[in-house]
């Protein structure tokens, strides 16, 4: 498997500890209308980011469908476990570039703790392959 | 895409606040610009005349920056660009991908040179 050369000791450093964790379930992304109706779907979802158009939620799939909502794929919730505050974009820059060279779509959900990632379902192995591997070559760099 | 992203800062000021498992006042899950269920307990992006209200620390006030391009799933191309330009030029951020846009979330100090950033990967795309 080819890799992302990544030539900051920084970037490095945060890759090598990033410790990434495929987390148990399904999930979707849901659009909803920001109105009272959508309370139950709020409470329940994971991730919420307000837009222009609406709200953006992040459900458990069987919620979604519970609820009625559309979705699309059943994505995978893949958490880097590096406490990165803030200092985190050159590992988002990193990993997001390992992902699109892999073909693997992804949504990036920085939160306060960690950085989290959605994959399709059927590609969370190889988004975790991909990134162990970026992980192994940040840490032979770093041990060189 | 990348030619295509416009971004665009939004007014106001928001901070990232973590609070204890089931610790989110009514307040602050009213207000919140955007939310997250981690392991250790909800990460909310507030307005900062919100968590000044409920005596949050707002010592890390951020703008956000919105990539009005829709970012399909296939946009992870986008986020990739959009982080890789913010970290060559020292920029901490914050990137939250919706299901409509791509969310960018910077110290307020560092908006408009996070802006010029972006704006200038989106003018080498279209000339590239």
């Amino acid at each position: 498997m080819s890799s992302i050369m990544t030539t900051s000791l920084k970037t490095d450093r945060l890759v090598a500890g990033m410790a990434p964790v495929l987390q148990p379930g399904l999930f979707v992304f849901c659009s909803v209308l920001h109105h009272a109706d959508n309370r139950e779907a709020l409470a329940q979802a994971h991730g919420m980011q307000v837009e222009d158009e609406g709200l953006s939620l992040i459900l458990p799939r069987a919620e979604a469908h519970r609820l009625g909502l559309t979705y699309e794929l059943p994505m995978r919730q893949i958490s880097l476990m590096a406490n990165v505050p803030l200092g985190g974009v050159a590992l988002t820059a990193a990993v997001a570039a390992a992902l699109t060279h892999m073909d693997v779509p992804a949504y990036v959900a920085a939160a306060s703790m960690h950085i989290h990632l959605y994959v399709p379902s059927d590609l969370a192995d190889e988004a975790l392959d991909t990134l162990r591997s970026l992980q192994r070559d940040a840490r032979e760099r770093l041990a060189a | 895409m990348i030619a295509g992203m416009n971004p665009e800062l939004l007014p106001g000021r928001v901070v990232f606040a973590a609070f204890a498992p089931g610790a989110v006042p009514l307040e602050a899950a009213a207000a919140a610009r955007a939310s997250f269920a981690e392991a250790e307990g909800p990460s909310l992006i507030l307005p900062v005349e919100t968590a000044e209200a409920l005596g949050l620390a707002t010592d890390q006030p951020m703008r956000q920056i919105t990539l009005t391009v829709f970012s399909a799933l296939d946009g992870v191309g986008l986020t990739a660009a959009a982080a890789a330009a913010l970290a060559d030029e020292g920029i901490p951020a914050n990137i939250v991908a919706a299901t409509r846009h791509d969310h960018v979330f910077v110290p307020e100090a560092r908006a408009k040179a996070a802006l010029a950033a972006l704006r200038a990967l989106s003018e080498r795309a279209a000339s590239g």
